[in-house]
């Protein structure tokens, strides 16, 4: 009566202890590999540092040690630097004039709060940092939060302190708990259908479980490239040496008018930040802001503010909306009085079409790749940059 | 401890099985003693605080059960029935404090303009169990229907884990012979292979289809509060989210109680029987929650005078019944109406039933397919309206959502679906079908959740009928067995539960709460 009921467990069992077991063992592996451990991202600032290659430290959400021990080491050369979330991340050296040297340090999820103080600390901490550029980004509702501007060490030995600290270990059952779940077995699974195409298998499996990256290789521009992330090998993800995203990782958008369309309903995020804050900037940070110009004046610079690009035709869609239209108009109107009265420069880049960007140079609705923010500064230097390289910003010729 | 959690399945019911059948070969009263304190734990792993409480509640039920049989003995009717009356009392003191104290301030608050305030009280787990459990044992105590008072039998049949939190509410005549039986002990592949089998698929509902559709549920029910007005799509497709994750929440808790008790040996009465197939209300109660339904006829509507003392006073303690129904699921307004409102529906489906049969009809009479097919989706529109007011937060957002389902608010479908049908959708608006700026709370997955859900619900057969070859549970009803998904244990089968099991075990990241904990 009990064989076929033993044989039906030890088959349930054995299936269960090939699948889960090695499941759990490798993800553990990886997982103490990756999450929380910054020798990673002390060894791709290092390999960045050396190579001027392309790279990042996991996770890709996480980028504030990486991102920060990378301007600790370019901040002696560099005079300026660009703020905010991924949202900035595409911006390039080659959207500057070769007079400026920039260092992206927009991270994922960034609020305009937290660039206010990271900029302010650069202030006082680098005078030799002069121009600050900073997203104004009313998409994601950034300038409509009323955040308390917080205080920020940007050094690099808090940054590895703060990543170091206790609160943000992971304790090990949730780490447990992280290795059984489903993105991380559909994590593990690509990885295990990379080594399958890759011409040296063994070698492909043990660089993602036994080594501390990748091996060196080199993009399609020649760039070197490694990854210290067990995801999207070989596939040039990650941050360039001036800091810019190559979202790499991520398609282009094919299909706008469906994204558009759904990023004016109601539930979007987009609808909502006009919505619930009728498009009134937030006063604290503009007067935060305004101190930042001024301050960045005094000392021969300026801060150069914009509005992210969003998809073609998407601002128009929001400006054509019957409700929401007036909201982003009186968003629009608040801050040209504002950075008039403060003798600051905008550039209001929303209706990317207007600068010759196409869809397929987004990834999403408000992610724009280096192209596009390169058509959409060109203009900008055209209109500021003197003949002897000084700029002159000017509010007057920009919103 | 929650059944759908990596320590549980992992760490708590692998070794508590293995104390259970090493201890047996001990000592049979070591193995109970032990299954009892392992119950303990897992009640004290959310909050140890309630342990005292549970432990005090049982030791009193307890003494009263031999007091009142002891009294049973001396033949002392007088002495019986007043302890029996203290006993009853403090049980539902214990309840109404725990459970109601704060609803009755609030409620006499909004009344009579005042402030009283009892501070917050925290609700103990299965509270509304293990005191309804007991006050069963003590009217069958009085009425000497009870033959085993072994304390430790006692303690592991009001605390047995696979059922303290969130039931089924078992009774003692089916569990108490169950622990004192010699082959319960012994270890059993065969218990153990049906057990897993049926814990994995409860597992899979839970963890798969309730936790999939939930996520569609809150924006819907939480919108007409934050001032949203719903279209007809979006207050529909929350009502049918929250239908069909209320039933695979439940089912597949109910399934994981039956499986985990089954690997003990330990056989539960059924307690979920594939209710929205059901004809009419009346065969509703009988197949959800079946365990509450027994409980509430046999202490409540029966001693009422259930239908002996005419009609109109059989509608009454109908009524009276499921308004206390309703309350035992939670100290809310809300609940009472859908108790009140399940009470018309089987006052109306009664009043139907002995006018078909004043009329010379039958209504126990099969069905055409048409009639049966009609009268289930009637019977299903009703229990999704009662589910609106019983999920709804306020009286307030439970008539914003039905308003919005009845049309009240307009046929307009979301733009978003516009773009994405591309011809179909243009050609639907030719044709005069508005598309229009929705909120969008209810989007084309979600509708291909509610049709995959149903088709589920209506045409699979449910885990007792794939089970039925092996007893899965007490009380199961008599039906027509499946042919096709009747369960052996076989290669395919093995593969089939690795599949639930694994797919299962991977989302328990996204892990909650069971919905009847709640109660």
């Amino acid at each position: 009566m009990s064989t076929p009921h033993r044989r039906f467990l030890l088959l349930l069992t054995a299936c269960f202890g090939v699948t889960l077991l090695p499941v759990f063992a490798l993800n553990l592996m990886l997982l103490n590999d990756t999450l929380g451990n910054n020798r990673k991202a002390l060894l791709a600032s290092q390999w960045q540092q050396r190579t001027r290659g392309i790279t990042y430290a996991p996770t890709l959400s996480d980028t504030h040690l990486f991102k920060t021990l990378r301007l600790n080491d370019r901040l002696a050369e560099i005079d300026t630097v660009v703020f905010g979330s991924s949202t900035a991340m595409g911006i390039t050296r080659q959207a500057f004039p070769d007079t400026l040297r920039i260092y992206n340090y927009a991270q994922s999820g960034q609020a305009l709060s937290t660039a206010i103080a990271e900029a302010e600390y650069l202030q006082q901490h680098a005078p030799q940092v002069k121009w600050l550029v900073i997203p104004l980004d009313w998409s994601l509702g950034f300038i409509y939060t009323p955040d308390p501007v917080p205080a920020a060490d940007i050094s690099a030995a808090t940054a590895l302190q703060q990543a170091q600290a206790p609160s943000r270990r992971i304790p090990l059952l949730d780490r447990m708990r992280d290795a059984l779940s489903y993105p991380r077995v559909a994590s593990l699974f690509a990885i295990f259908k990379s080594a399958l195409r890759a011409e040296d298998k063994p070698a492909a499996l043990r660089g993602h479980f036994s080594q501390d990256g990748g091996d060196d290789y080199l993009c399609a521009d020649g760039t070197a490239a490694k990854d210290f992330d067990t995801i999207h090998r070989d596939t040039c993800t990650g941050f360039r040496f001036d800091g810019s995203a190559t979202f790499a990782n991520s398609s282009r958008v094919g299909n706008a008018r469906s994204l558009i369309l759904s990023a004016t309903v109601s539930s979007s995020k987009y609808h909502q930040s006009l919505a619930l804050t009728k498009g009134a900037p937030d006063a604290l940070l503009l007067q935060r802001l305004a101190a930042l110009g001024e301050h960045a004046a005094r000392n021969s610079g300026g801060v150069i503010l914009f509005l992210p690009p969003l998809l073609p035709g998407m601002e128009t869609e929001f400006l054509r909306h019957p409700q929401l239209a007036a909201y982003l108009q009186n968003t629009k109107r608040t801050l040209d009085e504002w950075a008039r009265r403060h003798h600051l420069a905008i550039l209001d880049a929303g209706q990317s079409e207007r600068f010759g960007c196409r869809a397929d140079e987004f990834i999403d609705e408000h992610h724009a790749v280096a192209s596009c923010y390169e058509k959409i500064f060109r203009p900008f230097w055209r209109n500021v940059l003197r003949p002897d390289g000084s700029i002159n910003l000017s509010a007057d010729n920009l919103m | 401890m929650l059944f759908n959690s990596y320590g549980f399945i992992f760490l708590y019911l692998p070794a508590v099985l293995l104390g259970f059948f090493w201890l047996a070969r001990v000592s049979h009263a070591f193995a109970a003693g032990w299954l009892a304190l392992a119950s303990l734990f897992f009640y004290g792993y959310w909050n140890p605080a309630y342990i005292g409480l549970l432990l005090g509640s049982i030791s009193c039920n307890y003494a009263f059960g031999l007091w009142i049989a002891k009294a049973g003995v001396r033949h002392d009717e007088r002495c019986k029935k007043q302890l029996l009356a203290v006993a009853i009392t403090a049980n539902l003191a214990l309840l109404a404090y725990y459970k109601y104290a704060n609803f009755f301030v609030g409620s006499v608050n909004s009344i009579a303009g005042t402030q009283w305030s009892l501070g917050e009280i925290i609700l103990p787990l299965g509270i509304s169990f293990f005191t309804f459990t007991q006050i069963a044992f003590l009217v069958d105590t009085w009425q000497g229907k009870v033959k085993e008072y072994n304390f430790i039998h006692y303690l592991l049949f009001v605390t047995y884990f696979p059922h303290l939190i969130a039931g089924p509410v078992l009774h003692h005549r089916e569990m108490m012979p169950q622990f004192a039986l010699a082959s319960t002990y012994r270890f059993n592949y065969e218990n153990l292979s049906v057990g897993l089998t049926i814990f994995f698929i409860g597992l899979f509902k839970k963890v798969v289809l309730a936790d999939g559709l939930a996520v569609y549920v809150g924006p819907v029910f939480a919108a007409p509060a934050a001032g949203v007005q719903l279209s007809f799509i979006d207050a529909w497709g929350g009502a049918l989210c929250y239908t069909l994750q209320l039933y695979f929440d439940f089912s597949g808790y109910s399934d994981m109680a039956i499986g985990l008790s089954r690997m003990f040996g330990v056989v539960l009465p059924l307690n979920f029987h594939s209710p929205y197939k059901s004809v009419n209300i009346i065969e509703f109660w009988r197949r959800w929650h079946m365990t509450l339904s027994r409980f509430l006829r046999d202490y409540l509507y029966i001693p009422l005078g259930g239908n002996r003392k005419g009609k109109a006073r059989r509608y009454l303690n109908l009524m009276a019944t499921m308004l206390l129904g309703g309350l035992w699921h939670g100290a809310g307004w809300t609940f009472v109406i859908w108790g009140g409102l399940h009470g018309l529906y089987l006052a109306v489906n009664n009043g139907w039933q002995s006018l078909r049969r004043a009329l010379g009809q039958d209504p126990a009479k099969p069905l055409s397919l048409t009639m049966h097919a009609l009268s289930v989706l009637v019977t299903f529109l009703a229990v999704v309206a009662a589910w609106v007011v019983f999920r709804a937060d306020d009286p307030a957002t439970a008539t914003a959502m039905l308003k919005a389902m009845a049309g009240m608010n307009g046929f307009i479908l979301p733009d978003a679906w516009l773009a994405r049908w591309g011809a179909f959708g243009s050609w639907l608006s030719a044709q005069g079908v508005a598309f229009g700026a929705t909120n969008n709370l209810i989007m084309g997955g979600t509708i291909n959740w509610i049709w995959i859900s149903l088709l589920i619900v209506w045409l699979a057969p449910n885990t007792q009928q794939i089970m039925a070859s092996f007893r899965p549970a007490l009380d199961v009803p008599a039906g027509a067995p499946v042919a096709r998904l009747r369960w052996q244990p076989s290669i395919r089968a093995a593969l089939a539960v690795w599949l639930l099991g694994f797919v299962a075990i991977i989302n328990l990241n996204r892990q909650s709460a069971f919905l009847y904990f709640q109660f």
